[in-house]
């Protein structure tokens, strides 16, 4: 497709460009971001309180920096009785005594012995080493070492990258950021020329740009990664001439604490939605699509309007959920990692699998009532005898209230649709009521029979009755109004027609009524299945799934697997299982009808 | 004989009404009977007249638990998802009805598809959304979000369906003396679709009347409860006060079953057939 309008292209190439500078400024930042993660690893005791930055004119003052800690450190430890400074090192005297030191070395231990006779008191030397390192002119650290990991002591590492360190932007990102939209722009202005060979050369392209960004991301954690590493040399050269000195000294040794690298490799989950959007957005470009896309927006605004606060609302709060209930469905989400950083979880697709489905289809077991294909049989089974109790009634009930001579119609149509008024949980509850052993009025009405009262709830099948009897008194009147609604729409001429055409009642209930009556019930069976396949009320409130389970629904068994076992990832999964049982159904049935409808017309 | 005929079907006929109408009617006058039967246990006997009558039941339930407060939170709750579920139900339905666009069919066909996702799916997710993205844990207005939202789809086919059946030469000679667009879907199409508008009106604010699951997951405070879950709260495993249970219980669906029954003249034409006799 031609691209004809001017000024599509340029709202195109702005929005293009709009999307690479959204990639780079969050390349850029997430860089800093990395480091500053890896640097500022939380602990239980955090002594975050103890760093100072400083202005960039009182950049080597130590001594306003060391200050400046110390102010701190006092306001938040009220233990610490002493602080001495001694050229760039600090000790802290706390109340027990423990003097702290920094940066020790066998004259800091003199000057600290010193600092112990001041004190009159016992002096422990190593709790932890304050030290301030500066490295070439851009970045400037401080980092806060714990030496010695106590019970009921844990320190922290901070290094602290100084405001405005910038981290080199590598080649690749170059080739993204200027070669790309060049590019791009080259072939939107020259596709006159190219035809249909600009769309091949645009793929093309596509390609390398996600090749890049992965590459560039990888890149990106190779270089954090060096980083680090030399850093953690760095810590582990001072530890080591502290620790000889302590050696030196006769204290104990004290092991130095393993650093590891506090972030996951995980890949940035916003820089390839950006990435897949600008995909997408160019690939409008190359094929008209977003000429198009506009002018239709533009054309039914109107329609869009209209439609656009509902459909946001939906897609936020149905579609959305819907589709990070899918993605819960894939991961072992449970208890144990509930309320995390459920960014993080779900942005690492090590966490992403199809263990839950492997062990929710894996064993076939009919005798097992928790098993899935007996749950799934019993569902089946359930939603099939509900919905034959429903339809036939409803139907019957319809025909005959259709009879306008009828007297009393009104009142008895009122009293048939009292179920459907009643909110089904209490009505759910009701009829638990009803079928109990002792109280129920059933078994009351099976003695009144002459026969034994029956525990409904201890045997499968009377338990299954009696969900079904509640289901299916709740169910009917729906069907009955759709029903109705049909009937009273058929138009009286043709009865009239048929009888002059010398056919029965019968032949005209076969031949004017079903025919007529269908177009309205397939829908109403179709969203009565589906409601029943899923009617959770009932099960949960009169059987409860019991007999052990043997009466719970797919639903039911979901709610529980995800509610009283907090197992979400396997909940969910079992959910999806069961919307594919349904879109199969959905998709099932829509080619039937549309495959028996032509019959009528 | 053609009388004789017409007589057996005639009491074949309200044979089948009664009987079945005894049974659609028979559990709900049991729960009046232990409603007002007072605080003694349940009897097996099949009649429907309690031995003594009192009203023990309702007055425990109105002195001893915060009944009033949680139906004063049921109705926020229901009318607030009522009115802004049917505005945007109406402007969506009526776009879906009236202009043609593309993503017409596939928004209408994505509306049905959302019938068919399992609500135990979206419980987790949407607590997310309302408790850590717009902090309305323990808040009714996170519920009402939920309820509006969820009863959307099934309220824009509804809708849909009655307006297709409004002609459009009616808009078209309101188009021709002048009318906009707007005044058109105020003035004419909503007065004309009363009965279906009554109709997903009263069904939203029976899905929000009714629900519980989502209602217990999201409110954590008893002076926030709604009535479902005030009342399961009474009856707890519900085990010994079906007494309360049946007084409360009878409170809960009353004004549900009155609305019904005022509105149920126009459930059928309201759900099916159009509003304009051709």
């Amino acid at each position: 497709m031609m691209v004809k309008h001017r000024s599509w292209r340029i709202v195109a190439i702005i929005l293009t460009a709009v999307i690479f500078i959204l990639i780079y400024a969050r390349l850029v930042n997430n860089s800093e971001n990395r480091l500053k993660q890896i640097f500022t690893g939380d602990f239980a005791y955090t002594i975050a309180g103890l760093t100072a930055t400083l202005e960039e004119t009182e950049r080597d003052s130590t001594e306003i920096l060391v200050q400046r800690i110390i102010q701190q450190f006092k306001s938040m430890n009220r233990d610490i009785q002493e602080i001495a400074y001694i050229e760039d090192r600090i000790f802290l005297a706390h109340t027990d005594t423990t003097l702290i030191g920094s940066r020790i070395n066998k004259e800091i231990f003199d000057a600290q012995r010193e600092l112990e006779k001041n004190f009159d008191s016992a002096v422990t030397a190593e709790p932890y080493v304050i030290w301030r390192q500066a490295e070439g002119p851009e970045t400037q650290f401080d980092l806060y070492y714990p030496v010695r990991e106590d019970e009921g002591f844990k320190g922290t590492i901070q290094i602290k990258i100084k405001e405005g360190t910038v981290i080199p932007i590598k080649l690749n990102h170059a080739l993204i950021f200027f070669i790309f939209p060049i590019l791009t722009l080259l072939l939107i202005f020259t596709d006159r020329f190219l035809g249909k060979f600009n769309t091949i050369l645009a793929i093309l392209l596509f390609v390398l740009l996600i090749l890049m960004i992965n590459n560039n991301l990888k890149g990106q954690m190779i270089e954090t990664a060096a980083h680090w590493d030399s850093y953690k040399a760095g810590v582990y050269e001072e530890v080591d001439d502290y620790l000889r000195d302590n050696t030196e000294a006769g204290l104990p040794r004290t092991e130095a604490p393993d650093l590891e690298l506090p972030f996951k490799d995980s890949i940035d989950v916003w820089n390839y939605t950006l990435s897949i959007l600008a995909i997408f957005i160019l690939l409008f470009i190359f094929t008209g699509m977003m000429e198009n896309f506009f002018e239709t927006i533009l054309k039914h605004r109107l329609a869009y309007l209209y439609i656009l606060p509902a459909m946001f609302g939906v897609f936020l709060l149905v579609f959305f959920p819907f589709i990070y209930g899918i993605l819960i469905g894939f991961t072992d989400y449970n208890l144990t990692n509930f309320g995390g950083n459920l960014i993080e979880y779900f942005s690492n697709l090590e966490n992403y699998g199809f263990d839950n489905f492997y062990n929710i289809l894996r064993i076939i077991n009919f005798r097992d009532y928790s098993n899935f294909y007996f749950t799934l049989t019993h569902t089946v089974v359930w939603t099939i005898s509900n919905l034959i109790f429903h339809v036939s009634i409803g139907v019957v009930l319809a025909l005959v209230l259709n009879d306008a001579t009828l007297k009393g119609r009104t009142v008895f149509r009122i009293l048939l649709i009292l179920p459907w008024a009643i909110p089904n949980y209490i009505t759910a509850l009701i009829w638990r009521g009803m079928f109990h052993k002792q109280f129920g009025a059933v078994n009351g009405f099976l003695e009144l029979l002459g026969f034994e009262s029956i525990s409904w709830f201890t045997q499968p099948f009377t338990s299954f009755l009696a969900n079904l009897a509640t289901n299916v008194w709740l169910g009917f009147p729906f069907m009955m109004i759709i029903a109705l609604g049909a009937l009273q729409s058929i138009p009286k001429e043709l009865y009239e027609a048929s009888a002059i055409d010398g056919s029965s009642k019968w032949q005209a209930f076969w031949n004017v009524t079903v025919p007529l009556l269908r177009p309205a019930m397939v829908p109403a069976i179709i969203l009565g299945t589906i409601w029943t396949f899923n009617q959770f009320n009932v099960i949960y409130l009169v059987s409860a799934g019991g007999p052990d389970g043997a009466t719970e629904l797919l639903i039911t068994d979901a709610y529980k697997y995800a509610f009283e076992q907090y197992r979400y990832g396997y909940a969910a999964a079992y959910c999806i299982i069961i919307f594919a049982v349904l879109l199969g159904y959905g998709m099932f049935t829509s080619r039937i009808t549309k495959a028996t409808s032509g019959a009528y017309e | 004989m053609r009388n004789k005929k017409t007589l057996t079907k005639k009491i074949l006929t309200y044979l089948i009404l009664i009987i079945v109408t005894g049974i659609t009617v028979y559990p709900v006058l049991w729960v009046l009977k232990v409603a007002f039967g007072g605080t003694s246990l349940l009897s097996t006997s099949l009649s429907l007249i309690p031995e003594k009558i009192s009203l023990d039941n309702f007055r425990i339930v109105f002195t001893q638990k915060p009944f009033f407060i949680w139906l004063r939170n049921s109705l926020i709750v229901s009318f607030v998802t009522t009115i802004s579920s049917l505005f945007l139900a109406t402007t969506a339905a009526y776009a879906f009805s009236r202009f043609r666009f593309p993503g017409q069919k596939s928004g209408m066909m994505a509306l049905l598809v959302t019938q068919m996702f399992p609500g135990v799916l979206m419980i987790i997710p949407q607590f997310i959304l309302i408790s850590e993205v717009l902090h309305l844990y323990g808040s009714l207005w996170g519920l009402v979000i939920i309820y509006s939202t969820t009863a959307l789809p099934f309220s824009i086919w509804v809708l849909k369906g009655y307006f297709d059946t409004i002609p459009i030469s009616l808009e078209e000679s309101a188009t021709i003396d002048g009318a906009s667009k707007g005044r058109i879907f105020w003035q004419i199409i909503l007065p004309l679709s009363k009965p279906s508008i009554a109709i997903t009106g009263l069904f939203s604010f029976m899905s929000a009347w009714n629900e519980f699951i989502l209602a217990a997951t999201f409110l954590d405070n008893e002076m926030k409860y709604t009535l479902p879950i005030g009342l399961r709260e009474m009856v707890g495993e519900f085990g010994a006060e079906w007494g309360n249970f049946a007084a409360s219980s009878l409170l809960v669906a009353i004004p549900v079953v009155v609305m019904f029954m005022l509105f149920q003249k126009f459930l059928i034409s309201g759900l099916t057939a159009g509003g304009v006799k051709g």
